[in-house]
Parts: C-alpha cells; sequence; structure tokens
C-alpha cells in the first residue's frame, strides 16, 4: 500500500542528482523486480537449487560417494529417479551434491572478483592520472588475453581443487567490473553534486562511501548477479576438461566428463548435469536482466 | 590521425610484451611439460634418457632464459618447435588454419544471416510474442555451456537420427571432387550450426537493442513527421545507424576467426587451431599454446584498433586527434 502511494515521489527522488534516497529508491526497484516475470521465476529456480542442493541429498535415500558395481547404468526410473552412473551412483544425489559444489564456487569467485574488481575501478576511477593509466593498462592486458586457454594455463599451473578453480575464475573475471566502475565514477564524479560535497569539505572517503557508491551500486549489482551465471559456466567446462573439480567430488563440469563416451549406452549421464547448469546460469541471467530494468530509474514501463 | 595511429600503436607493444611474459611464466611453471608426458607413456625411460631429453629441448634451463630465447625467436618471426608433433609451429598452424577459417566462418555468416533480420525484427515488434520468444532462445544460446550443446547435439542428429557422424573431419577413401565437398559438408553441419547458435545469440540482442535505440531518435520522429513511408524510415534512416555498431563487433570477431572454437572444435574432433590450442595448453607443449595465445592476443589488440577506426570512420561525429 505504501509502495502505492508514492509512485512519483520515488521517481522524483531519483531525477535530482545526488545519493538515492535509500528506502523509497529500493522500494521501487522491488516494485519493478516483482513486476519483471522470467526475474522472478529466476529468483524462485535459484531458491530452490539452493534449498535442494543443501537439503536434497539427505531426502533421496542414496549415499552418492558409495560404489555400487551391482547397479551400474541403471536407467531413469523407480529407485533411481535419473538413473545411476558408471560406479552405480545415483545420479539425482550427484548432481546435488554437484549443485554445491558448482553454486558455491560460483558464487564465492564472483563475490571476490568484483569486490577486487568493484576496488580497482574505484581507485583508477578516482584518483586518475598515472594511477588510472597504470590501471587502465592492467585492465586491457588481462582483456586482450583469450581466457578460456588462459584459465586453462592457469588451473593447471596452480593445481586442481577448489580453492585453485575459485582463483582461476578470479583473475580472469574482475576486469570486466573494474571497466564498469572505473567509467561509472569518471561519470558521477563530474556531476555537480559532488563537486558540491568537495566545497563543503567532505573528505574523500565521505565522498566515496556516501556520493559515488550508493550512485554505483546499481550497476555493480547488475554485473554481479549476470557474472554467477558466467563463473558457473567457466566453472563448467574447466573442469570437463579435467582440470577443475576433481572426482569423486562432483561438480556439474565434471560429471560431464566421459558423457561423450556414454552417448549410445548411457545417454541420461550425458543430458542431466549440462540441464542443472543450463537451468541455473538461465535463472542467474533472467535476475540479471530483471535487476538491469528494476534498478535503471531512466528506463519507464 | 596519424598521431593517434602511432600512438595506439606504440602501446600496444608493452601490452603485449606484459601478455608474454605472464602467460610464459605460467605455461612453463605449470607442472607435466612434453617430456613428463612420454615418461608417462613409456614408464621404462631411465633418468639419464630424461635429463639428455630434457637438456636437447631447453627444458632445463632457467625460466628467464628460456623467455628471453622465446622472445627472440618469436621477434625474428619463428614460431617454434612443437616437441608432441616434432613439426614447426608455423607449420602446425598452417595445417589446421584452413579447417579453422572454414568452420568459424560459416558459423559468423549462418550467424549473421540469423540475427540481423530476426533482432530487426523483434525490434520493430518490441514486446511482441516473436520479441519474447527472440529474446528467450538468445538467453538460451548464452546460459547454456558450450561443450554440453555440441554433446546434445550430436546425441539428437548422430546417435538417435543417424544424419550425421559424430564428430570428426572426414571419411577415409571418399573419391575426391563432389563426393568428397559433400562429404565435409556432413562433418561441418554440427560444430557449424553450434557456432552459428551462440554467435546469433550474442548478435540478436546487439541488433535488436540497437535497432530499439536507432528507433527513438529525433530523426526518426523528423522522417515520419515529414510523411516519408513507414519502410523508407525503417530502411534508409533507423537501419543504417542501427547497424553501425554491428561493425565493432564483427571487427572484434576477428580473432575468433582465428583461434577458432576451442570448445566445439574438442568436442566435435574438428582439427582447427581452437583444438590445437586446447590440446596444446593440455599436455604441455608449451611452445604450440604460447605461439597461439600470442598470435590471438596480438589480433585482439589490433582488432580494437580496427573497430576503433571502422567506427570513427562510419560515424562522423567521432574524431580521433
Amino acid at each position: 500500500m505504501m509502495a502505492r502511494a508514492h509512485p512519483d515521489a520515488a521517481q522524483q527522488a531519483m531525477l535530482t542528482p545526488g545519493p538515492p534516497e535509500f528506502t523509497s529508491y529500493w522500494r521501487m526497484v522491488w516494485r519493478r523486480f516483482r513486476r519483471h516475470r522470467p526475474a522472478v521465476i529466476g529468483a524462485a529456480v535459484t531458491a530452490s537449487l539452493i534449498v535442494l542442493a543443501v537439503a536434497g541429498p539427505a531426502i533421496t535415500g542414496h549415499r552418492a560417494e558409495v560404489v555400487r558395481l551391482s547397479q551400474v547404468f541403471r536407467p531413469p526410473g523407480a529407485g533411481h529417479l535419473l538413473g545411476t552412473d558408471e560406479l552405480g551412483r545415483d545420479v539425482v544425489t550427484r548432481l546435488m551434491l554437484a549443485g554445491r559444489v558448482s553454486l558455491s564456487v560460483g558464487l564465492v569467485a564472483t563475490s571476490i572478483s568484483t569486490s577486487v574488481g568493484t576496488l580497482v575501478g574505484f581507485i583508477a576511477g578516482f584518483y586518475g592520472r598515472w594511477v588510472d593509466i597504470g590501471l587502465t593498462r592492467l585492465i586491457e592486458t588481462f582483456l586482450s588475453i583469450p581466457s578460456l586457454a588462459a584459465m586453462f594455463v592457469l588451473a593447471k599451473f596452480l593445481g586442481t581443487g577448489l580453492t585453485s578453480i575459485i582463483l582461476v575464475l578470479c583473475l580472469f573475471g574482475w576486469m570486466f567490473t573494474a571497466r564498469l566502475v572505473r567509467g561509472e565514477v569518471l561519470r558521477i564524479k563530474r556531476l555537480d553534486f559532488v563537486d558540491a560535497a568537495v566545497v563543503i569539505g567532505a573528505s574523500n572517503r565521505r565522498i566515496i562511501i556516501h556520493h559515488l557508491l550508493p550512485n554505483v551500486l546499481p550497476p555493480i549489482i547488475v554485473t554481479l548477479t549476470l557474472a554467477v551465471g558466467q563463473a558457473i559456466l567457466a566453472e563448467s567446462t574447466i573442469s570437463y576438461f579435467g582440470l577443475g573439480i576433481q572426482p569423486p567430488v562432483a561438480s556439474w563440469g565434471n560429471m560431464l566428463q566421459n558423457a561423450q563416451e556414454y552417448l549410445w549406452s548411457a545417454p541420461w549421464l550425458a543430458i542431466y548435469p549440462g540441464v542443472a547448469i543450463l537451468i541455473t546460469v538461465l535463472s542467474f541471467n533472467f535476475m540479471g536482466d530483471g535487476l538491469r530494468d528494476a534498478l535503471d530509474p531512466s528506463l519507464k514501463r | 590521425m596519424a598521431r593517434y595511429l602511432a600512438g595506439r600503436l606504440l602501446q600496444m607493444l608493452p601490452l603485449l610484451f606484459g601478455i608474454s611474459f605472464l602467460l610464459f611464466f605460467l605455461l612453463t611453471l605449470a607442472p607435466g611439460d612434453p617430456v613428463d608426458m612420454f615418461i608417462m607413456s613409456d614408464p621404462n625411460v631411465d633418468a639419464q634418457n630424461i635429463e639428455a631429453l630434457k637438456r636437447a629441448y631447453g627444458l632445463d634451463q632457467p625460466m628467464i632464459v628460456r623467455y628471453v630465447k622465446w622472445l627472440g625467436r618469436m621477434v625474428r618471426g619463428d614460431l617454434g618447435w612443437s616437441i608432441r608433433f616434432k613439426q614447426p609451429v608455423s607449420q602446425l598452424i598452417a595445417e589446421r588454419l584452413p579447417n579453422t577459417l572454414i568452420l568459424t566462418m560459416t558459423g559468423f555468416a549462418l550467424a549473421l544471416v540469423l540475427a540481423v533480420p530476426v533482432g530487426i525484427y523483434a525490434a520493430l515488434r518490441q514486446y511482441s510474442l516473436t520479441d519474447y520468444v527472440v529474446s528467450f532462445l538468445s538467453f538460451l544460446g548464452f546460459s547454456v555451456p558450450l561443450f554440453w550443446f555440441g554433446i546434445v547435439m550430436i546425441y539428437i542428429f548422430a546417435v538417435n537420427l543417424r544424419w550425421v557422424p559424430p564428430g570428426g573431419f572426414q571419411t577415409t577413401g571418399v573419391a575426391p571432387g563432389w563426393p568428397m565437398a559433400l562429404d565435409r559438408v556432413r562433418y561441418m553441419l554440427l560444430p557449424a550450426a553450434v557456432v552459428a547458435f551462440y554467435t546469433a545469440a550474442l548478435l540478436v540482442r546487439y541488433v535488436r537493442s540497437s535497432m530499439l535505440e536507432a528507433l527513438r531518435q529525433d530523426y526518426i520522429r523528423t522522417a515520419r513527421s515529414k510523411g516519408l513511408r513507414e519502410s523508407t524510415v525503417i530502411n534508409k534512416h533507423a537501419l543504417r545507424n542501427a547497424l553501425m555498431p554491428l561493425v565493432t563487433i564483427l571487427s572484434l570477431a576477428i580473432p575468433a576467426l582465428f583461434g577458432g572454437a576451442p570448445v566445439t572444435e574438442t568436442v566435435f574432433g574438428w582439427p582447427g587451431t581452437g583444438q590445437l590450442l586446447v590440446q596444446s595448453v593440455l599436455s604441455g607443449d608449451h611452445i604450440v599454446a604460447m605461439a597461439m595465445l600470442m598470435i590471438i592476443a596480438v589480433l585482439v589488440v589490433a582488432a580494437s584498433l580496427v573497430a576503433d577506426l571502422a567506427y570513427a570512420w562510419l560515424d562522423p561525429r567521432i574524431r580521433y586527434e
């Protein structure tokens, strides 16, 4: 009710330059996000995936790590909803366990790389001069490296395991946010309200935290959401090529490692892990799209 | 203009230098050089032979010495020697480049033919059912893990329908001429479709949003209000401006033409440069990997310059000083 009472006030708050008035702005964002159907579905699916990954393995009644050679390659059906794999492990249970790994790798890696990117972008955009030139060169360098092959190289260098895959994703993921944040900071820094803050003697710290950060936050949130999907895709590709998460620990990517050989005899092994990746990444991308529309006050629909 | 160009070219050098050092450092320090791989395949090799092999290939020297030697050869245009294939790298790349070019160019051409009209149509009918379907397909295109998409295509069209072979490049013993050409097409159909689909998925979004942007401009309203036919407004005024960003996107795709489609080529067993890169990295054939990575990096840097120049040429409002 409250939200509906002041639709213009929210718009008005955004039209006047300056840090957005928080309560009304976020209320407007929430209202717009709710109306974006794909985004809402994406959010609901993501939430269910997380619940399934956390609680699911306990419910299925199978212990995925137990190898049972009498049960290998059971097709989907009663008892094993999505069948069993080459070692007789229940595919549903493994998918959920893999979901824990893939989702947490995606979320952790993206949180770190977005934070690093934000920091670098802020430093470059705020301090300018040679700091900016140096950091921009660094961003360009990383952007010019063919990322997939470079991720393989780095994964080989660091060795396999959870920490190294996260490091790999971070090292080749931070520069997109950095480039974006730098541009935004440069743009906002020139606006009148920042000059006003400087004139009344605000410290750099205050300007960054109270004036720049709130204005840069919306695009950061959007890239963060989209980057989670990208990170999950990258992790699955690296694990598929055998350089990421190693068996017996399951990830959606390494479950597909031998999928191609089993296409004739046990195609379900090749299908379901990919479906899990697709649904997850699609959900994050839809959420990102919805957030982009919801967070941008200039889009009126 | 000349000054701008010279400046940009000069900036490229330290950039490429930095990239090469970083990649060389990581590649040479990563465990598993080709000699190690060779030992794994033949456990009977004795330690003395390993030493001799490593010395013969210069793998026993410190990293920095190897880097300087490599850089010296690279500057003289010598890409080096592949330990795994026992061939000069330039020859390896030359053998595979035609395969990659035909795959990527077919894929890109299909993507363009598909994405441009569809994107424009979706923009002209924003929020229509077609628009939503196109958006959804495009979202699918960049949310799907490529390697898995390839596997699913193989499952549907090769395993179940048996329309095309499940991978590879050619059938041995096919008569040259038309039968051979048709044979190649059958092998290329699936990988080219995969390349086309994900390229189109990215392109269609650009085309759609840039067409929407163009349609919002004042000159479109002017054109309409002076009574021009809608087709003239769209074709002469909106389209021309909407397709400009496409030039940038396409010039940025130049490196991908050379670098191929690493994932797609690997899944389909297509002997292209992308597959060569992936295999070289995985098998520790550093010199090949370095050569491929550096050529791609040079192309990436050059392509961004070409894109900027093309943009300035097309849009008279942009001037580089």
